[in-house]
């Protein structure tokens, strides 16, 4: 899935073109309602500068969009990056799988520390690291030292595992 | 005087100056680190610092900024690998010296010349920063709004590689600052009746997971291979080990003219380091006795982008101390941490909290002599610290980052927002989409919104209407400061074009 420079840029436009339009169009009217009655000797209403950020986006990408398309004008294309290429786009992608199974999941319920600890563990582990040893010694220090500094040096105390305080409170009841 | 005497004795205290002392090793340190970028380690610790007493957290920063801006020449010298773009520039002769063994050369002379651009550029804060506040005293909304507007169309216009791409990225900051309840009505703003958006994105999340963890994410991406540790070599020669006295003294007037140069570019928002890195740079090669060995290891070389870069550091603050402008993601670090203490940068703060200002002043001279100091100890032990391996590294930051991020607001929310800020931010600069104009945006729109709505508002009370702008001297000057300074900056950019063409 190796994209063309040019092609990606053409893309890139047309796909943020069909976002801002939605922006404008549905995202706006039904998350801002302006108060009643309200005029300008009021000020702006709340939704007038969401609707100037909307058109001033859309007019920034249909000028780019008419340069890249008709006047054919892509100067800057070849300074930019490619989105992804065939060996990175999995590798990233389970990075960012990893990620927001940590925050979103194992945060919420295994909690700060046990959370990160196999966080640590699987994205070094994907990174190359393979020796459980160092992978093991690496996360009990990290979030030794985290719980240290929180708990004991900030009295702040990250999220608690859901899971263990219901397997807890089970056992002892 | 009184607050001189005041401001001094507050950044002097032994607190403030461990604070300072501490915050400079764990800068150099961990912008030595590679892939460890210098807005990426203070992202970090940022939100510590709200634990901290403020005459503690606050010399701390500073002192960590410092350091990891010296910290991250260290790795582009030895390894290649700029710790910030804009130690690109010092990779084009610091890495030809270090390739012949002239490393610690090369980083003795990066440490002198940073160290002289930055105090150079501190010593025109503090002079520029109150004499443009007392001007600033005298705007009202017209002109801050004018200000603020032409602010972000610099920032969007002057950072990356285009200028549809940097306007964009600035929109999508002033959405982003949107969500949330209308200053003026109270009536909720793109929140979609979700309860925890209603309270705003809080800036440290977004500058946490924009700034650290798409970072993290995009060097995570690379192959197994460069994510372990490298190789160095380091001549036995002393000669290839130290900077004698007449090799300073011949680079001085380059090290001179680049701290200059990079102060005047730090003033003006938005240009940034990385500009004002290669402009010395250029500058330097044109006017060198030696041109032909730029490129192949020349110390005026690395003391033109160290000094030009390390001078924008200080007067980037101007625009944020007199304006209350952020003119570059550092500055806007530091306006977080401010925030977080509650204290408001901007013209007001000079009589309001005079002593604090000083304060910083002193700090940030005292940060400067620490950090030339302690330089010389992570010279000696960089040959451990750019061998940590990446891929323990990067864990660890995501992390430590969550942590930082939930500390502020005990929330699980603000830790999912520095995971969705950093794909989005990775998304960005894997689409070539500069993130810092987002985050100036985002910063800004606030105060862009309220000036422009009371201005309409006090226009339609007006004989003129909106023309009521244009009877007020002071919008009239600040419209011909502004075309005066575009029409400089685009003449320098079009030279530049017209020097990288001529160079093919």
């Amino acid at each position: 899935m190796n994209f063309n420079k040019i092609n990606h840029e053409k893309l890139l436009i047309i796909g943020l073109l069909c976002l801002t339009l939605f922006f404008v169009f549905w995202v706006i009217p039904n998350s801002i309602i302006d108060p009643e009655n309200f005029g300008i000797k009021d000020g702006l209403p709340p939704s007038f500068t969401a609707y100037l950020v909307g058109l001033l986006t859309f007019f920034t990408l249909a000028f780019q969009f008419i340069n890249i398309f008709f006047f054919k004008k892509n100067n800057n294309v070849r300074n930019g990056i490619v989105i992804f290429s065939k060996k990175n786009l999995s590798r990233s992608f389970n990075i960012i799988l990893i990620c927001l199974l940590y925050c979103f999941l194992f945060i919420e319920y295994l909690g700060f520390y046990l959370g990160s600890f196999i966080f640590i563990i699987v994205l070094s582990f994907i990174l190359g690291e393979k020796r459980v040893l160092i992978l093991s010694i690496f996360s009990t220090f990290l979030v030794l030292f985290i719980y240290v500094g929180f708990n004991i040096g900030f009295n702040i105390f990250l999220p608690e595992s859901k899971i263990l305080k219901q397997v807890l409170e089970g056992i002892l009841n | 005087m009184e607050n001189i005497i005041a401001g001094i004795q507050l950044a002097t205290t032994p607190e403030a100056l461990i604070a300072i002392f501490i915050g400079l090793i764990a800068g150099q340190i961990l912008g030595a680190i590679p892939g460890l970028t210098a807005s990426m380690a203070v992202a970090l610790l940022v939100p510590y610092t709200f634990y901290l007493d403020p005459w503690i957290g606050i010399p701390m920063l500073l002192g960590m900024f410092k350091g990891s801006l010296f910290g991250s020449s260290i790795t582009a010298i030895l390894i290649k690998t700029p710790g910030t773009p804009a130690a690109a520039a010092t990779v084009l002769d610091g890495y030809p010296l270090a390739q012949k063994g002239k490393g610690m050369k090369a980083m003795k002379m990066a440490l002198y010349s940073s160290v002289f651009g930055d105090t150079f550029s501190d010593v025109m804060l503090i002079f520029a920063a109150g004499f443009l506040a007392s001007i600033a005293l005298n705007f009202g909304p017209p002109e801050y709004a004018l200000l603020t507007g032409f602010s972000l169309i610099c920032i969007s216009s002057l950072t990356g590689n285009s200028i549809w791409k940097g306007l964009l990225s600035v929109f999508l900051g002033m959405i982003i600052g949107m969500i949330g309840l209308d200053p003026i009505t109270a009536t909720p703003r793109l929140t979609f009746d979700y309860l925890e958006l209603e309270e705003g994105i809080g800036l440290i999340p977004m500058l946490i997971g924009t700034l650290a963890v798409s970072e993290a994410i995009r060097q995570m991406e690379q192959p197994v291979k460069k994510l372990a540790s490298s190789t160095l070599i380091f001549s036995k020669k002393k000669i290839d080990n130290i900077v004698t006295w007449s090799e300073f003294k011949s680079t001085l007037p380059t090290i001179l003219k680049s701290s200059g140069l990079g102060t005047l570019i730090g003033a003006m928002p938005g240009l940034g380091s990385t500009i004002a890195a290669f402009l010395a740079y250029g500058e330097a090669k044109r006017s060198s006795k030696f041109p032909e060995e730029f490129g192949k290891g020349s110390l005026e070389g690395v003391a033109a982008s160290e000094s030009a870069n390390n001078a924008v550091s200080g007067s980037n603050m101007i625009p944020l101390l007199a304006f209350g402008i952020p003119g570059d993601i550092a500055a806007a670090l530091i306006m977080g941490a401010f925030l977080i203490q509650g204290i408001t940068l901007g013209p007001v703060v000079f009589q309001d909290n005079p002593i604090e200002i000083y304060a910083i002043f002193a700090a940030l001279i005292v940060a400067n002599l620490f950090n030339l100091v302690l330089g010389h100890g992570l010279i000696r032990m960089c040959k451990h610290v750019v061998t940590v391996p990446k891929r323990l590294l990067f864990p660890a930051v995501l992390v430590v980052a969550s942590a930082g991020a939930y500390a502020l607001r005990g929330s699980i929310f603000d830790i999912q927002l520095v995971f969705i800020f950093g794909i989005l931010g990775y998304l960005m600069i894997k689409c070539d989409i500069p993130t810092v104009p987002m985050l100036i945006g985002f910063i800004l729109i606030p105060i862009l919104e309220e000036n422009l709505r009371i201005t309409i508002l006090l226009g339609s009370s007006h004989d003129l209407n909106i023309g009521f702008i244009f009877t007020r001297p002071a919008f009239l000057i600040l419209i011909l400061i502004m075309v005066t300074a575009s029409f400089v900056v685009m003449n320098r950019r079009k030279l530049q074009n017209l020097e990288k063409i001529t160079n093919k």
